[in-house]
Formats: C-alpha cells, structure tokens, sequence
C-alpha cells in the first residue's frame, strides 16, 4: 500500500493525505497548474517533499536510487532531446536498473513493442519521431522497467499524462495494457486529461485543484458539480452501455475564479 | 525484422564503421610518418627502413604523430560527451571555459617568463595549461552546484567564466612585448611542434581515462534523455554528472597543455560522426575518437607541407578545411530536411 500522511512539496502541492491500495489505477485530474506532474515527481523521490511518503511502512525516500528504479517505473513529461539514438537503444535502457539475461530482455521488449504496436520502429531513428510517436518509445522504456516477466520486484508506475500526443487507437491499447499490469498487482497513478477516460478506465480518482486534493473516491462518485467546481466548466452527462459520459458544454462563470 | 536481427545488424554496421576508420588512422600514421622535408617512400617501408630513416621516424616523427592522435581524439571525445552532457549540439572544451583557463595560465608563464628573464622551459608552459583546466574545471563545478544542479547552469557558467579568463588573457597580450607575444600567438594558435611524448608514462592516466569516458556510454544514453530519466534510472546525476566533467577537462586540459588551442574538432567530429549514422552513443563516442585522430593527423601532414620551410599552426588548418567542408555537410543534409 502506498500512503502519503501529510505529505507537501513546498510551495506547490499539500498538504495531501491519501492511500492507494496496491493493484489499482489512480487517475489524477485537475485543470493545468493545479500540482499533478510536481505530485508524480514527488512521489518518484524526484523532488524535494516533507511528510511521510510510505510503501508497506518504509519512506519511499530512504530508499537508494538502485533500489528505487527497481521497485517503481516513470514517466515525466516529454523532455529535450536533440541528439540521434536508435528507438531499440532507448527502450532497453528501460532495463538497466534491472539485473536480467538478455534472451529475456530481447523477448519482453518484442513482446511490449508488439503490444504499443512498435515493432517497425525499433531500427528508427528516435530524434527524428513525431512527439505521439517519442511518447510511445518512452512509455515501451518505462513500461519494461516494470514489466512483471522482468522485474517481479516492481511496486508502483507513476505516468504523467501518458495519453498526451497518443491518437485514440493507441490511448486505448495503452490503457488496456495498463489494466493488464494492475491485475497483476503493480499500482498505477496516472494523470490524465480525459474525464471520461479516467472514469472508464482507472478504480479510483484523485482531483487536485491549486495543489490541494479536493476529491479522492472511486470513480462513480465522480460527478458533473464536482468538474463544474474545479474546472469552471458546465457538462452534460450522459449514460451509454451503463458507462457514464461527460460532454464539456460550457464554460461556467458562476463559481469563483480558478486563479491560475 | 525480429529484435535480434535488428541488433546484429545495428552491431555489424558499427563494426565496419569502427574498422575503416582504423584502418584510415592506420594509414595516415603511415603517411604522416613518411612525409616531411626528409621523405620516406613506400618502397623504402617495403625494402626495410635505413639506420637514419629509423633515427628521423622514432625520433622525430613518430613522437608528432602519436601526439596528433591523441589531441585529435581526446578533443573529439571531450565534444561528443559535453554536447550529451549539456544537451547542447555546440558544446566543445573551449565553449565551456575549460580551453580558456587552460591557456591563460599558460600566457600568464610565457609572460611572466619574458617580463622577469626567467626562462621557464616548455614542459612548464604545458603544466601551467593543465593546471589551468583544472582550476576552471573546480571553479565551474562548485559554482554550479551551489543551489540546483542543470546542465543549462553549467553550460552557461562555463561561458562566462570562459569569457572572464579569456578577459585576463588580454590584459597580458595589451601588456606584452612583441617577442612574447609572437610567442604567445603562436601558442594560443595550437600546434604539435612541441610533440613531446617522452615520458611516456605521462600518457598512462590519460589513455585510462579516455577507455573510462568512452565506456561511459550507456550513462550517456540515459543523460541523452533528460535529467529525470537518468535519475529515474537509478542514476545519481549530481555524481555522475560531476564525474565526466572532470574527466573531460582532465582529457582537454592535457590537450591544450601539450598542442595548444586547437578549436574545431571537438565541436565538428562528433557531428560529422553522427551524420554518418543515427547510431547512439555506444557508437558516436568510440567513433568520435577514432575522426578526431584520422582529422587532426591529416590536419597536421598539410599544416607541414603547405610551405616547404616551417609549417602552419595546426588550429588554423583545421578550421580553414575543415569548416567549409562542414558546413556544406550541413546544407546538403538539413535542405530536404523540413
């Protein structure tokens, strides 16, 4: 189990008190600036945070860098990278934390790049991809990190908008796999920009608005007031297959300003 | 095309590629061995060499020539892990300051030296420069952590202390004599006549710390992709990082200590190398070495047979080549590029 107890970046996020139970999809929401990727980074022991941070009672904190890219996977926003590098090169690096023969890195990475639909871009060159197509090479490095065949040690996935650049088809093939690792018992946080992706694919949802955690429940008490509240925005639900939907209709101005 | 296929081709391709250029550092040596005022033919290798053939090569030439690829690989190397290190294509020894340092110190002797009468012999001129390197290097480092650590920090430290020291350098040159400041002219213009390899121990840390930097290759892929990635991978940045500064200005700094300035290859090679593959840094830094030696060898048999008596300043030679010729590169990759 994951828990935060009163857990701050300074100046940005908390103070958030909030548990994940392991095998579950968290889907973190809030409007832009509202402290999800600084959540994620700290969370990773990226930056600096104060209170306590506990995987099964141990400070995710104490733990060594070795230690800690085993046991939990990232992936941050898209950052610079100007210099070529093979696409097979970047995902394998995936597995340098881990201690694995390189038969069974070969077939877990065919077999992630197969699932992401990569499998013609292993010999490309990665600088010269399109931002949907770095993204998905980056999250084939993050999830071997991970991935159960290779690292049975690994505890959590933290992904900071990962659906960002994919077009439709890959965001659910994404999210199908990502359902397949929790089953497996690896937590997963996400944060995401799609209500309605949120609802029909994670367990629990977390809501931070100007840092603060404003809603943590399962996902249907996820409800229109609580958008209109934080995002400013009026929506339609609506009920297809027995999945509720949310449509944005209109900016709302009756609640107060975001400030952001 | 299965992974495997993949890898081995990707292997394979690396190969040839490492090879040739072996080969071509190879043959060069040979050249640059043969050719002088004092010329050795082919047929002269091939029949087996005099007794003062011998003497002119082992003693004279063959001292020049090893020094040529050192320089020219060292500084390729230093390149091609700065501009991974600081995510910047046009990062070379000399931008970040550590050339600077290194050769206002080096002034400051030569012109001490004049001024005062001492004569301070050449190896002392060479020890200054790697001090230079050296106190820069400590200076950038501890300058740039104090707070949060990036790469953009250090890059653009290592410019403005660059420019500072270069500041110093013409205070000297506005208060030197004209002897001293031929002399200083000369150096500051990067040469191998002072090809001094002896003692030959001399070479062992460096030669050690080359194999380490270019073993490094798997970190520098991680540090390719950001900061977090490399962090999240288990790396410490803040170590690593100060790690392979140090071994770059312990590499350039002996490079200047020994040919002076010699500009260009260390910011070129590595981009003439990657236009040849987009191949990752397990084969751009070994293959850096490999150009910067093969360039800076060619570099130097045309320095010494432009004019028959005395010879050009390497640095010179390299830029005034090697820049068109980069540049052209440049335009007939890039035009159909976007």
């Amino acid at each position: 189990m994951l828990s935060l107890i009163d857990f701050r970046i300074p100046n940005r996020v908390g103070p958030i008190t909030a548990s994940v139970a392991a095998g579950q999809h968290i889907a973190i929401i809030g409007p832009n600036g509202s402290g999800k990727s600084s959540l994620l980074l700290g969370m990773a022991g990226l930056v600096r945070s104060t209170g306590q941070l506990l995987w099964d009672h141990q400070d995710i904190r104490q733990w060594s860098m070795q230690y800690a890219a085993v046991k939990r996977a990232m992936l941050p926003q898209r950052s610079a990278q100007l210099l070529p590098i093979t696409c097979n090169q970047v995902i394998a690096l995936g597995a340098m934390p881990l201690n694995v023969r390189e038969s069974s890195l070969q077939s877990a990475i065919e077999h992630v790049c197969s699932r992401l639909e990569l499998s013609d871009y292993l010999n490309r060159d990665f600088s010269q991809l399109s931002g949907g197509e770095q993204q998905r090479v980056l999250l084939a490095k993050t999830l071997l990190q991970v991935w159960p065949e290779l690292n049975p040690h690994a505890s959590f996935l933290l992904l900071d908008e990962p659906l960002a650049g994919l077009d439709w088809h890959h965001q659910i093939i994404l999210l199908t796999l990502l359902n397949e690792l929790k089953r497996q018992g690896l937590t997963i946080l996400t944060s995401i920009h799609d209500f309605n992706l949120a609802v029909a694919h994670s367990d629990v949802i977390w809501c931070l608005q100007q840092g603060q955690l404003v809603f943590s429940d399962t996902v249907d008490q996820f409800n229109e007031r609580l958008i209109e509240d934080v995002f400013c925005l009026k929506t339609i639900r609506c009920q297809a297959e027995g999945q509720a939907l949310f449509l944005p209709w209109q900016v709302s101005h009756t609640t107060h300003s975001k400030g952001d | 095309m299965s992974l495997q296929s993949i890898q081995h081709q990707q292997r394979r391709r690396r190969q040839i590629w490492l090879l040739t250029l072996l080969l071509c550092v190879s043959l060069t040596s040979m050249i640059s061995l043969s050719s002088g005022s004092y010329h050795i033919g082919f047929a002269d290798w091939w029949h087996g060499l005099s007794q003062i053939q011998q003497q002119v090569i082992l003693e004279l030439r063959l001292p020049r020539t090893l020094l040529a690829i050192a320089v020219g690989g060292g500084l390729a190397l230093c390149g091609a892990v700065l501009q991974i290190l600081l995510h910047n294509p046009v990062a070379e020894p000399g931008l970040i300051g550590i050339s600077s340092g290194a050769s206002f110190l080096a002034v400051f002797f030569i012109f001490i030296g004049h001024h005062s009468g001492i004569a301070i012999p050449a190896w002392g001129i060479s020890v200054a420069a790697f001090i230079g390197a050296l106190l820069i290097t400590l200076l950038l480092l501890r300058l740039s952590y104090r707070g949060q650590l990036g790469s953009s920090r250090l890059l653009l430290l290592g410019v403005a202390i660059g420019i500072a020291t270069n500041a110093l350098t013409t205070w000297l040159l506005y208060f030197s004599d004209d002897q001293a400041l031929r002399e200083i002219m000369f150096w500051m213009m990067g040469s191998l006549a002072y090809g001094q390899i002896q003692p030959a121990y001399w070479w062992l840390p460096f030669i050690i710390v080359c194999a380490w930097l270019i073993s490094q290759h798997r970190k520098l892929a991680l540090l390719q992709l950001g900061a977090y990635q490399a962090q999240l991978m288990g790396l410490d940045l803040r170590k690593t990082q100060r790690r392979l500064v140090w071994a770059v200005c312990f590499i350039s700094g002996m490079c200047v200590a020994l040919a002076g300035v010699i500009g260009f290859i260390g910011l070129v090679v590595p981009h003439l190398v990657r236009l040849a593959g987009k191949d990752g840094p397990a084969f751009t830094i070994p293959a850096s070495v490999l150009a910067g030696s093969l360039l800076l060898l060619i570099a130097d048999i045309l320095s010494r047979s432009f004019i028959s008596a005395g010879e050009l300043p390497v640095g010179v030679v390299t830029a005034s080549i090697g820049a068109p010729i980069f540049i052209y590169l440049l335009v007939r990759r890039y035009a159909f590029a976007d």
